[in-house]
């Protein structure tokens, strides 16, 4: 009786924190399929009467509404989405390519970088390793705002300003430090035992770690490629500070600024929202497997 | 398959010594144990024979042949550590193919080969299984199957039976010792455990603090240990050390100290006397050669208090209490005293050895 009360309790307990999640998220999707004049009707109404995919349109085409916009006449009180769309949205499209093509960077970086690096770290003997491995975690304790101008000034006169390899470059230095120490982390915890045998059994040293560390520390490897990608994916402050047009900007600036009109178009900012979401949605869902996994328990005891 | 020498090897680890120009030499076909403490460098030993880790400074021979430069996986020796090591992500099957198919040797070859050692192991109906479905002393097998597999000409086993249950390690250390004869390959074999190194080895190597301590036979190592450390660490209990001084008066000379005194013959307290004139000794006697009796006996007896009785079926270990130090005596089964009781010890003159206190060696 006890047991099933609780399981009852669980389950109640487990859809409040669903729902919790999940609304915002679903409210946002439901907003996406609705016109303006819907979004804006008091009370709302869940359930979209005029079910539209415009606003989808409008995100990878905001010229096209922009000059749907010109057509009604600037006079004209349209009570449409397009009517506030800002000139910046047209840069949208582009700016989810630039944003992935730099998180992209970042996880190859990272799994390169970093999995190298913290194989060293953590097995090879050199002098200095020890302080070398402080100082490159401790770096990343930086506060951001605090390296900003440095970094501005560095960017400016090796002539990046305004680049995505910039942005690679920040985003490198800031990713690699944590990369590397959870890479390092991991390896701590295997014992060497494994790479030991695969020497004796015949593995050179660079077989070992491509053919019998990396399997074994796929989980690992997969974390910092998500972690690495989202906080890249993400990234506002350094973006917003060091691009400065259409060719470097990242999604996160462009939304920032169709937010920031004193009036928006809903719908196609929410729009824009589920469209970014999906990169990392389609991330996470293809290496849930990893994610989930704790394949390194059973390694060796 | 190969002789192993090993000349003035040594490996530091920051300022920490922890080979100290070793130098040794295992027959070809022997079982050779290194025996030592936690931390006596045994393990880092085992790992420059293999090839893991650079000496400092030595030279390491296969045969007639400096192997120091050559990588561990052209060594030709195949390796069981205490984890067992085996690789999560493959089958029991291609764990034990896994040397094999490095070495791109021939599919039915490999077949044929992991059955046979599948087999020998008695663990061929484990073939499909995964490391993480197995018990312990199922994943040693595995990992033995995998040394075996391919016949390399040296074999190292890193204490291979610490991590499996007391029970089947007794077990093991039977089939370790008949596998060994029956494939005649030389192995070095690592373990903290005296009994093992008793019990299996056709010599051994005693560690201590990165140096050689003794090597010979396990008897003649237990009957004739070279110095404190080895009399110490080998055997069970543990042999009895009393600190003493040699006398002579009147044409008899008797080693004691306030507690105790056993007569020398004069053979040996010329020995003595030669070697370690004057100095404080320590008369190290095994357990087994302490008598114990209620009543006074013939000869040196001497007075001592009943401090804990300890049954263990077969036998009883009594200890006993000697001013401030307890030392342990093994007596008949049906020994039966009450603590504070007080007893008379006889010590065998046949089970004793003498040591120099400052040099802690042997003197006779």
């Amino acid at each position: 009786m006890h047991s099933r009360k609780r399981k009852v309790g669980l389950a109640v307990a487990a859809i409040l924190v669903g729902l919790w999640v999940l609304a915002p998220l679903v409210w946002m999707a439901d907003m996406t399929i609705m016109t303006e004049r819907e979004i804006h009707t008091r009370p709302p109404n869940p359930v979209p009467i005029n079910a539209t995919l415009n606003n989808y349109y409008y995100v990878f085409n905001a010229a096209a509404a922009l000059a749907e916009r010109q057509s009604e006449g600037e006079g004209s009180f349209a009570r449409s989405a397009v009517y506030f769309l800002p000139q910046i949205a047209t840069e949208i499209p582009r700016a989810l390519g630039n944003s992935v093509f730099v998180a992209l960077c970042m996880v190859g970086i990272n799994v390169i970088g970093a999995t190298m690096a913290g194989y060293s770290f953590a097995r090879v003997r050199f002098r200095g390793s020890w302080p070398l491995f402080r100082f490159t975690i401790t770096s990343r304790l930086l506060p951001p705002v605090a390296v900003l101008i440095p970094f501005y000034l560095i960017i400016k006169s090796l002539g990046l300003l305004d680049s995505l390899f910039a942005l690679v470059l920040i985003y490198s230095a800031y990713t690699l430090p944590i990369s590397i120490w959870i890479i390092h982390g991991y390896l701590q915890a295997l014992p060497p035992d494994l790479e030991e045998a695969a020497r004796v059994d015949g593995y050179s040293r660079l077989e070992v770690i491509f053919n019998t560390v990396f399997p074994v520390m796929r989980p690992g490897i997969v974390a910092i490629g998500i972690y690495s990608f989202m906080l890249a994916y993400v990234e506002f402050f350094f973006a917003f500070v060091l691009t400065g047009t259409a060719s470097s900007h990242t999604l996160p600036v462009i939304i920032a600024s169709i937010g920031a009109n004193p009036v928006s178009p809903t719908g196609i900012l929410m729009a824009a929202g589920v469209v970014t979401m999906l990169p990392p949605v389609i991330l996470i869902l293809v290496f849930r497997r990893y994610i989930i996994s704790g394949l390194v328990t059973s390694a060796v005891k | 398959m190969v002789r192993v020498r090993l000349e003035g090897v040594s490996k530091k680890y920051g300022s920490f010594l922890a080979v100290d120009k070793s130098s040794f030499e295992v027959d070809d076909k022997e079982f050779f144990i290194i025996l030592g403490p936690s931390g006596c460098g045994k393990s880092t030993t085992l790992n420059i024979i293999a090839g893991l880790e650079e000496p400092a400074e030595g030279k390491i021979y296969f045969d007639e042949q400096v192997v120091n430069d050559i990588p561990p996986e052209k060594r030709d020796i195949a390796m069981v550590f205490q984890s067992f090591a085996l690789y999560p992500n493959l089958s029991v099957n291609e764990n034990i193919a896994f040397p094999l198919k490095i070495r791109k040797r021939p599919k039915e070859e490999v077949r044929r080969k992991v059955q046979e050692a599948a087999e020998k192991l008695r663990i061929a109906h484990l073939l499909p299984k995964r490391p993480y479905q197995l018990s312990g002393g199922e994943r040693q097998r595995v990992a033995l199957a995998r040394a075996i597999v391919r016949e390399p000409k040296l074999f190292l086993l890193d204490e291979p039976l610490s991590n499996i249950d007391a029970k089947l390690r007794v077990h093991m250390r039977a089939e370790l010792i008949a596998l060994q004869k029956d494939l005649k390959i030389t192995t070095i074999y690592v373990t903290h455990d005296q009994v093992e190194a008793m019990t299996m080895a056709d010599r051994v190597l005693v560690m201590n603090q990165g140096k050689i301590a003794q090597m010979g036979k396990p008897l003649d190592v237990f009957r004739k240990p070279a110095n404190l450390f080895v009399a110490g660490f080998i055997g069970t209990p543990p042999m009895n050390f009393f600190p003493c001084t040699m006398k002579t008066s009147g044409g008899k000379t008797v080693l004691g100290d306030t507690y105790f005194s056993v007569t020398l013959d004069p053979a040996r307290a010329r020995t003595v006397s030669e070697k370690a004139p004057n100095s404080e000794l320590v008369l190290g006697v095994r357990p087994q050669h302490l008598s114990i009796s209620t009543s006074k006996m013939d000869g040196d007896s001497f007075a001592a208090e009943i401090f804990a009785v300890e049954p263990l079926g077969t036998e009883t270990i009594v200890d006993i209490k000697l001013g401030d130090n307890v030392y342990k005596a093994v007596t008949s089964a049906n020994f039966s005293s009450a603590i504070r009781e007080k007893v008379w010890v006889q010590i065998d003159p046949n089970g004793m050895q003498i040591f120099d206190k400052k040099t802690e060696m042997a003197v006779a």
